[in-house]
């Protein structure tokens, strides 16, 4: 079987740092934060009280709006779901397609979605409803009335991308991928195998995620992963700084629209840039930490240049998984330096998420646009907070802020990493 | 072509290959008296109750057990059955781990959602007990919750705790929660093999619906009464092998789905297209394949969902023998459901029982998947 190059033919993205793509990006050229203290929530009792928060989810275009409605209205709207949909509509837009959804871009059965999802999130009022009215009730048999109806819908990690199809009237592989924080680039590697070998022509593929409210911050408060800066929300996401405490929860969503380059030219899309190849890889190691030694990030980037035909040489700039914690940096290190050898000196690195945060099962897809976006422009966002480098974090994070690169950037290394062990990495190309 | 080396299984039918398949053989049903929760007034009484597993003494590692969710269990005894049949030396692949690869198609356990439970009410307003109060969520909330409660609910855990066990740090796929997403599990892992991305391949499907909570979500879907909920776990260690059963085709496809009404949850309906989707996709993945003399369909006694498979099967000239259906056998067993048929029809094939098989599965909401098996002469 002949395979196929796979472009990038539209982006969309919903940050903390903007509602689409091209401001997302521009904030983070900028050096801007996005975390702030919480407000949607009386968050004064936790130990963390800040978070990467999104204040006004863009509204969606005519048929779209006209759908989601329809879901709101039956209380089958949740958060991660409506976040998907902006980014989905922006790149959906973006790659040509309209309110006719897949078949405005090609034969519907040759269209899919992959997306990065995890399980929807119950909100701590509904649990909180049922631990006082129902404790002491040995079956939860009574509390089925109270149920609100969307309840499965909104628990399902598949919700967003049932809601995505349909709108848009897909007929091919529609899947969802829950490998935690690389959810969404395990959702853009499945992606571009489906693309490349010919299953698919498009694949609309990213991934979402909502995690700022209470019952979620108590969890990944207690279990000590959290930064807990209150003083300084702007200045609590310090990836290899080595006064960083922990990572920021966020939210947001990112969409890429992949395309068999044939197809794309065919009917004239824009070529935004090559997805060029894919790696994933587990740890094997423990449920919440990476291996010190970097044997897991290696082995994905490793794949991914084999799937991208690629030396390591060939890469400009690496957009970290960078999360702020002790160990992932330490890890991340590690695994670029086995990686990369004496070009690890010469590599870009920097983090998207000591910006924005981290959104979890969205970051992949969001952090892909901002390295496509850097390839497109020569502009690579530096690593906000890095004042006090981390000895064994050495390598060169752009601490000073955005660089314009000379002459420009032609390969980009997305990384993400995630609780259970797994490992994502992906290559982009500039067009 | 990627062979099946060797079947895990963990089901209602039987804990461990051996007494599945010989139960199957038998007829014999897997569902018995649910003992889980008091069943009074519940639409039904019976469940998929996987007898005999006792986790602390039949899974490798006793202190990990703890950590884990039912679904996670089932997953790793199916793993260590499905290594150990395929005879890896030491029952791991240890000599080469980022070669071998781990594809899972997994529920989402909720039943961490107790322990928060016990959390949130110590954390009550002592003066006013209906309300909840978030400052106290760390004093008196805290003692009450296990802080690694929340990672139980990780759709990806079981595929975790099977790559510790057998120490597979290869190419990774979790997928969300259909019956489908275990033969899209099982197609993405061959052809991971046949892009030469990995050697071997665990490929999973677990899932725990016997679960108070969970079992009354199948209730709004629509699945209960027509289904008892269920439990258990597949695993397939796949490889290269001229003797061993084959995987020989794939495909899968979205079909389209009943939208929103009053007392449905979105997708949770018929098919819109009567079965069109379907039935391409089953005459695709037949075309590459041949004659089938075993179909392991997706009926399961939905009349709305049952009218799209039945039509998509039917005048398939390629389907020789009877058409199947082990739900009402097994009941609803989630994102186990699919790879436990494919890993009955494997050993089925292995036993000289059936030369080629189809096995079809479909999600609730609307996404199928077709695989057809194949034993070589």
């Amino acid at each position: 079987m002949t395979e196929r190059r796979v472009v990038i033919t539209g982006v969309g993205a919903v940050s903390p740092l903007g509602e689409d793509a091209a401001s997302t990006f521009e904030g983070l050229c900028l050096g801007q934060s996005g975390v702030r203290t919480i407000d949607r929530f009386d968050a004064s009792g936790f130990s963390t009280r800040f978070a990467g928060q999104i204040e006004n989810i863009p509204l969606l275009p005519g048929a779209w709006s006209e759908t989601a409605s329809r879901y709101e209205a039956a209380d089958q709207m949740d958060r991660k779901t409506r976040l998907l949909l902006s980014a989905a509509s922006e790149a959906w837009t973006q790659a040509g397609g309209d309110d006719r959804g897949a078949r405005s871009l090609g034969r519907p059965e040759r269209i899919g979605i992959c997306l990065g999802s995890e399980v929807g999130r119950k909100l701590l009022e509904e649990v909180a409803q049922r631990s006082v009215r129902f404790a002491g009730i040995p079956t939860l048999q009574p509390v089925v009335p109270h149920l609100p109806i969307g309840e499965m819908a909104r628990m399902r990690p598949s919700h967003p991308g049932h809601v995505l199809t349909s709108i848009l009237g897909t007929r091919g592989p529609n899947r969802t991928v829950s490998t935690a924080c690389t959810s969404s680039a395990g959702a853009i590697a499945e992606a571009l195998y489906l693309v490349r070998r010919g299953t698919l022509d498009i694949a609309v593929c990213g991934g979402t995620d909502a995690l700022v409210e209470a019952f979620m911050l108590s969890g990944f408060s207690l279990l000590g992963a959290l930064s807990s800066r209150n003083e300084d929300p702007q200045g609590a996401s310090r990836p290899f700084d080595r006064e960083r405490d922990g990572f920021v929860l966020s939210e947001g969503a990112g969409v890429l629209m992949l395309e068999a380059e044939e197809h794309a030219l065919a009917r004239g899309a824009p070529i935004l840039g090559y997805l060029l190849g894919a790696g994933l890889s587990n740890n094997a190691y423990r449920i919440t930490d990476s291996p010190p030694d970097g044997t897991g990030p290696m082995i994905s980037m490793n794949a991914a240049l084999d799937d991208a035909g690629l030396k390591p040489e060939a890469v400009d700039y690496v957009n970290a998984h960078g999360t702020s914690t002790q160990m992932n940096d330490l890890s991340e290190t590690r695994g670029l330096r086995r990686t990369f050898g004496a070009h690890a000196e010469r590599l870009r690195v920097s983090s998207t998420k000591s910006m924005t945060g981290h959104l979890v099962a969205a970051c992949g897809a969001v952090e892909a646009i901002a390295s496509l976006l850097s390839l497109r422009s020569g502009r690579v966002h530096g690593t906000l907070n890095l004042k006090h480098p981390d000895p064994e974090c050495d390598l060169n994070y752009l601490p000073d802020g955005c660089e314009d690169v000379a002459g420009g950037i032609g390969v980009a290394v997305s990384n993400s990493f995630g609780f259970g062990g797994c490992n994502a990495s992906i290559v982009l190309g500039a067009p | 072509m990627s062979s099946i080396l060797g079947v895990g299984l963990a089901s209602p039918l039987g804990l461990g290959n051996d007494l599945s398949i010989q139960s199957w053989i038998d007829g014999t049903t897997g569902l018995r008296r649910n003992c889980r929760w008091p069943t009074e007034g519940f639409p039904r009484e019976d469940a998929g109750l996987v007898e005999g597993f006792v986790p602390r003494k039949q899974l490798p590692d006793r202190k990990a057990v703890k950590l884990m969710s039912r679904e996670s269990q089932l997953a790793v005894f199916a793993a260590v059955e499905a290594s150990q049949r395929a005879q890896l030396e030491n029952s791991d692949c240890s000599t080469s781990p980022n070669r071998m690869g781990a594809f899972a198609a997994a529920g989402y356990e909720v039943s961490s959602l107790s322990d928060s439970e016990s959390m949130l009410a110590a954390a009550r307003d002592p003066n006013e007990p209906s309300r909840i109060l978030l400052s106290r969520l760390f004093t008196e909330g805290r003692d009450a919750y296990n802080p690694l409660s929340p990672l139980k609910i990780l759709p990806n855990m079981p595929l975790f705790h099977a790559a510790l066990a057998l120490k597979v740090q290869g190419p990774h796929l979790s997928l969300g929660s259909s019956p489908a997403a275990g033969l899209v599990a099982l197609g993405e892992a061959s052809e991971s093999i046949a892009a030469g991305d990995c050697d071997l391949a665990l490929v999973l499907g677990s899932d725990a619906q016997v679960e108070e909570f969970r079992a009354q979500l199948l209730v709004e879907a629509g699945v209960l009464p027509i289904l008892a909920p269920s439990e258990g776990a597949a695993a397939l260690l796949l490889g290269g092998d001229a003797h061993s059963p084959r995987v020989l085709a794939w495909d899968t496809a979205q079909e389209p789905i009943e939208g929103l009404s009053e007392d449905r949850v979105a997708g949770y309906g018929r098919c819109l297209d009567g079965g069109e989707t379907r039935r391409a996709l089953y005459s695709r993945v037949l075309g590459e394949s041949g004659d089938v003399d075993l179909c392991f369909s997706d009926l399961w006694g939905s009349e709305e969902r049952d009218q799209a498979e039945r039509f998509a099967l039917s005048n398939q000239p390629r389907i020789k023998g009877t058409l199947t259906s082990n739900r009402s056998r097994m009941g609803w067993l989630g994102a186990a459901q699919g790879l436990t048929d494919a890993a009955i029809a494997s050993e089925l094939l292995r036993l000289g029982r059936s030369r080629r098989a189809l096995v079809t599965a479909s999600g609730l909401a609307g996404d199928i998947a077709a695989v057809v098996l194949e034993m070589p002469t």
